[in-house]
């Protein structure tokens, strides 16, 4: 509470401050699964993205079901509801604005215009999807630093005219050149000729002499390039991305819209690289036979060093890695620096470069395989370090088999999750539901529950594991909730706050750590004695490749408000996403590019439902 | 300990060279030597209280005003002890917060010395104050006090970065219109509340408001200005590089106003609003740059010799204007600014306590920046009243270097909340404080050395009038909190400046004042003795009449 004393809260017995709460609250907020209950009330769907496993973008969803909770199965290719997203226009994000930039200008420029000065989301402050937490509409203070950032460039155009143009010597004809293919560019697809000629007018009009209060106003060849450049970057072709596609070619099954060439090239570009599209895309769509090219063109991308780099980026954000900057454990209570921090976020994104590009997507819960410098090979994993490995270099290295097992058990995954006190339970619980499973919940809201977590919080370091699952499993107002994830958590408790393997917990005078845990339903049930065995469970279960295929579609199709429902049968049919994980397994899809390629093919990605 | 001296260097090259504004005064002959200067009110902020250490070891100068205090060192090496007086006492606790939070509620008090009206409806948390009607102190002084008015906007205020937790208006906002409007309160009922005046951002903006239309060597108000050359050419003389870029931006965003309108015809109705909302934000931007450039006068016909201007005479508000002896245009400063609010989230997880950048040498620039303009605004007679804030009690500013052992940029308000009010009050020297307490009082130095610098150019600058800036303004340096535990009573507080006005400075006060009795201080050195709410009854010592 901001305005609250800062003083430490009393202990108070965990059991009488829940019962007390108990006798109060009406349970933390989540709805479990109602199967045969009207209309069923889902388990939340959305994902967690925020640090410390407090969530983002969880959305509540009721269920589709029918009056007896249950969802009307998919119907296959006709199914409607395998499109989500409406005709509609999508705000470019920050990074998109930024590389755009990059597109049209030069890197140096982007480099230059990458700053919160032009409010550009920071690298550690990005969430999955990237558009989640970025500005969707203009109003009068969002649009300065847009303002700001045009202006910026526009004055780069111009103390760089001659090398940018191309301009030799700064004349009309060369000038002329150089916007008409900018503009292009920037707006992603050729003028129309109504938009060429406002774009020829403002240029003529600015090399005019104009009287403005009764001073002459005339700019240079230069001058003028610089504000058209700055007026490209201003115009709404350039800063919305449009999907209303082509409703002469509109589709009866599924009903849909197709997006035009220039659209698809558009969302494709963006979704694999995060840029604007490149010529190759250009030349397809102005070809009109993009559509027909598509899986062609979405295998060029992916063999390129740009939508690699830029699709492990997407997963970073998804796992939290680019967060560790903001990472909350306590250094006077665990040896945690900056530097260890650094090395832990390349670890975790080398880890993932090999895995997505190089494995099956069941590696990123299965493999040993990671790249280790001396750091972390020492002070993390307390393996011998790798050939050639240094303080600077990173090599391969294997990691034990009864210890580690991909991310679940991937120091920077869960550094990035864990709490100051290293307590951290149900944050790893919440983070494994939400990234794996897809699921979420939602933290109490009254007061007294509210209070008597707070207070019961400061008694963690008191218990085991075990105690502290059980106490909440046996108090009426938390176990509904923690039943879901706290058997996660738990598993995971052989890894300290900073990922370190451990068997006994030092502060309770060496007992020894019993990470056994009953699993929630979802996974079958049954018992895990480790993270490792965890992480196979999870590999091994329809709800990790459901939960990937519906996260990266909604990362495809960009607006969180284009939901994208969790196939969670029998109360949610989430046929869009369940339709990309039959084309992923129907091409003997094993692989992250596998499945890259079955959104890029799903109804979902390329066509849109008529806008009311 | 790291030095809050640290980027000094940087940032005197930035004051002198990107940002220092050049102007040029030239006494007329007999029309302005001897002539006092009118009484100017600048009311100035910084975030989040003091550290003061055990008993004050921190803070209480062993002599006058700042001698010998290691919290207050900036002013006493920027020489400006003798043209201050440091309070330790004012309070704003016998005003009401009615729900608002210690930040939100604290500036709301400090500036209006009424309580507050409640809260308003707000994105995250119901704690953003509104201020009850009747006007912010310096918004009263404006309206009640003729020698403080001039033509035009007769008001200007700035803020270098308005970042809050929650986008509430409380925290970045120093000053209340004396007009009110309706206000929806966070229980959902309809109130009123006395309408903000948020600052201004940008200095170029400001520098643009003031200045846009303002053609040097004209007299005041009362002032005959002179004839233009007969005859000569009627070609329109060249526009200068300000209204070139002001006509230049305009094209650009009726461009984008037009392709807007051109294709919202085209696209579904929800998208439509989008639009819609875009054009509305362009036309905003646009129609600031279309009064900018109207403001600019038309010009005489070209050729023969222009008039002098009138010598200026008492000014039509009464009191003398000194403008004419501002006889060139001041230069624009750079085109930088501060951080706007975010428009979405809630950013106060506290959790988080650095960011990926030192914003403090723009975040000193933007300072600079902004009272460079309205020092050259005040000198030109332009206005007379003004507002300047650092930033809100909420400050995300990041500041590099200033945390102990640690290279990260913290950020200061969610530092601020790592620690309780016993870390800022224990100690005898800072390097007895616990590694949070330290930065906190780190970003204490930085701010004041920042504003002493900056001050320190206004007690060097001369007025039109031929007088010493400083002499004739008035600059409050308050805070919104006693200390990072949100306390209102025994807040520190400034005054600086003033002493031509009747300021008795070279003094450190300490006592049980309301912040009441001290706008009632302030008040009487411009004549206004009322004391009436908010104003209360003036301390003694601290001010007496000029000879």
């Amino acid at each position: 509470m901001r305005n609250a004393p800062q003083n430490a809260p009393r202990r108070w017995s965990l059991a009488v401050l829940l019962a007390l709460a108990g006798a109060a609250a009406s349970g933390c907020g989540a709805r479990p699964i109602q199967p045969g209950g009207g209309t069923g009330g889902g388990v939340l769907g959305g994902m967690g993205g925020g640090i410390v496993g407090t969530g983002t973008g969880g959305q509540s969803m009721t269920g589709t079901g029918g009056a007896s909770g249950v969802a009307v199965p998919c119907m296959g290719a006709t199914d409607s509801r395998l499109v989500v997203a409406d005709q509609r226009i999508l705000r470019l994000t920050s990074n998109e604005v930024v590389n755009t930039v990059r597109y049209l200008i030069n890197d140096a420029e982007a480099q230059a215009v990458n700053s919160d000065m032009f409010a550009i989301t920071r690298p550690a402050e990005r969430h999955f999807p990237p558009s989640d937490g970025e500005q969707e509409t203009f109003n009068d203070t969002n649009i300065l630093p847009i303002v700001a950032l045009s202006d910026h460039v526009a004055n780069y155009v111009l103390d760089n005219f001659s090398t940018l143009a191309s301009c030799p010597n700064p004349t009309d004809a060369c000038a002329t050149i150089y916007l008409n293919k900018l503009a292009a560019r920037a707006y992603r697809r050729p003028l129309k000729p109504d938009e060429q000629a406002r774009f020829t007018a403002l240029y003529t009009n600015l090399r005019s002499t104009q009287i403005v209060n009764g001073y002459q106003v005339t700019f240079t060849v230069e001058e003028a390039t610089s504000y058209a450049v700055q007026a490209v970057l201003s115009s709404p072709q350039t800063l919305w991305r449009w999907e209303l596609g082509d409703p002469s070619m509109a589709s009866t099954s599924p009903a849909g819209i197709p997006l035009t060439d220039n659209e698809l090239a558009t969302a494709l570009a963006f979704f694999m690289t995060d840029q604007p599209p490149d010529d190759g895309l250009l030349a397809d769509a102005a070809a009109g036979r993009l559509r027909g090219n598509l899986s062609a063109q979405v295998q060029r991308l992916l063999q390129s060093p740009i939508a690699k780099d830029w699709l492990r980026t997407t997963m970073e954000y998804y796992y939290l890695i680019n967060q560790l900057p903001y990472y909350s454990v306590d250094p006077t209570k665990f040896p945690i620096t900056d530097a260890l921090v650094a090395d832990m976020e390349t670890e975790a994104r080398m880890f993932l470069d090999n895995t997505l590009w190089n494995g099956n997507l069941t590696d990123l819960l299965l493999s040993r395989t990671t790249f280790l410098n001396t750091n972390l090979a020492t002070n993390i994993y307390g393996v011998p370090i790798p050939p050639d490995a240094t303080d600077t270099n990173f090599t391969l290295a294997t990691l034990p088999a009864d210890q580690r097992s991909g991310l679940l058990t991937n120091a920077g995954f869960l550094t990035a999750r864990d709490r100051s006190n290293g307590q951290d339970i149900v944050s790893r619980g919440k983070a494994v539901m939400a990234a794996m499973l897809c699921l979420t919940t939602s933290p109490p809201t009254d007061v007294s529950t509210t209070m008597a977590v707070m207070i019961a919080s400061t008694s963690l370091d008191q218990q085991t594991g075990q105690e502290q699952v059980a106490t909440r499993a046996g108090a009426p107002v938390c176990r509904d909730c923690h039943g879901m994830f706290d058997p996660y958590g738990l598993a995971l408790e052989n890894y300290d706050a900073i990922g370190r393997y451990r068997v006994v917990y030092d502060y309770l005078g060496g007992k020894p750590i019993d990470a056994t845990a009953t699993l929630p339903a979802i996974l079958g049930g049954g018992t895990v004695a480790n993270g490792v065995e965890l992480a196979q469970k999870l590999a091994a279960s329809p709800a990790f490749t459901n939960c990937l295929a519906k996260s990266f579609l909604q990362y495809a199709l960009v607006d969180l408000s284009s939901y994208v429902e969790l196939p969670l049968p029998p109360q949610q049919a989430g046929c869009a996403a369940a339709d990309v994980v039959q084309r992923y397994q129907s091409a003997g899809g094993k692989t992250f590019s596998d499945l890259v390629r079955s959104v890029t093919a799903a109804p979902a990605f390329v066509l849109r439902r008529a806008a009311q | 300990m790291t030095s809050y001296r640290f980027r000094r260097r940087a940032f005197i090259a930035a004051m002198s060279g990107g940002v220092g504004l050049k102007i040029m005064l030239r006494n007329l002959e007999g029309a302005a030597q001897g002539m006092p200067s009118p009484a100017r009110l600048l009311v100035t902020h910084w975030p989040i209280g003091v550290v003061s250490g055990a008993n004050n070891a921190l803070w209480t100068p062993t002599s006058g005003s700042v001698g010998g205090s290691p919290g207050l060192k900036p002013f006493a090496d920027q020489g400006l002890g003798n043209d201050m007086t440091v309070i330790r006492g004012l309070s704003t606790i016998n005003l009401n917060a009615n729900g608002g939070g210690g930040h939100e509620a604290g500036t709301v008090l400090l500036v209006t010395g009424r309580s507050a009206g409640g809260v308003r409806t707000n994105r995250a948390q119901a704690s953003d104050a509104f201020a009850s009607p009747g006007g912010s102190i310096d918004q009263i002084l404006l309206q009640n006090v003729p020698a403080l008015q001039r033509p035009g906007p007769g008001f200007a205020g700035s803020i270098a970065d308005m970042r809050t937790d929650d986008g509430g208006i409380s925290t970045k906002c120093l000053s209340y219109s004396t007009e009110s409007q309706n206000v929806m309160t966070y229980s959902g009922t309809s109130a009123t509340e006395a309408k903000p005046m948020l600052g201004v951002l940008s200095p170029l903006e400001q520098y643009t408001n003031l200045f846009g239309s303002f053609v040097p060597g004209t007299a005041g108000a009362g002032g005959a200005s002179g004839t233009g050359g007969a005859g000569g050419s009627s070609s329109a003389p060249v526009a200068d590089a300000t209204l070139k870029k002001l006509v230049g931006k305009k094209s650009v965003l009726d461009f984008a106003l037009e392709e807007l309108n051109q294709v919202r015809q085209l696209a579904p109705s929800e998208a439509r609003n989008k639009l819609s909302n875009h054009s509305d934000a362009i036309l905003s931007v646009e129609t600031q740059i279309a009064n900018a450039i109207n403001k600019y006068p038309t010009p005489g016909g070209a050729g023969g010799t222009t008039g002098t201007g009138g010598a200026g005479g008492t000014g039509g508000n009464g009191g003398p204007t000194c403008g004419g002896g501002c006889t060139t245009k001041p230069s624009a400063p750079p085109d930088i600014t501060g951080n706007p609010d975010w428009n979405t989230g809630f950013h106060g997880d506290y959790s988080m306590t650095y960011g990926t950048m030192d914003e403090s040498t723009v975040h000193a620039a933007v300072g600079a920046a902004h009272l460079g303009v309205l020092k050259a605004a005040f000198i030109c007679d332009l206005i007379r009243v003004g507002t300047f804030q650092w930033a809100p009690g909420f400050n995300h500013v990041a500041f590099g270097g200033l945390y102990p052992n640690d290279t990260r940029p913290y950020e200061h308000h969610p530092t601020s909340h790592k620690i309780g009010g016993a870390e800022v009050t224990s100690g005898v020297t800072p390097a007895d404080l616990n590694v949070n307490a330290a930065f906190l009082y780190n970003v204490q130095l930085w701010y004041y050395a920042r504003h002493a610098e900056n001050l320190a150019t206004w007690k060097t600058a001369v007025d039109g009038c031929g007088n010493g800036l400083l002499d004739y303004t008035c600059v409050p340096f308050l805070t919104e909190v006693t200390q990072n535990s949100h306390e209102r009573s025994n807040m520190a507080g400034m005054i600086i400046g003033g002493t031509k006005l009747g300021f008795q400075h070279g003094r450190y006060v300490t006592g049980n004042f309301s912040i009441n009795q001290f706008w009632g201080t302030i008040a009487q050195a411009y004549g206004y003795t009322s004391t009436a709410a908010p104003f209360a009854a003036p301390l003694d010592g601290f001010w007496a009449k000029p000879a």
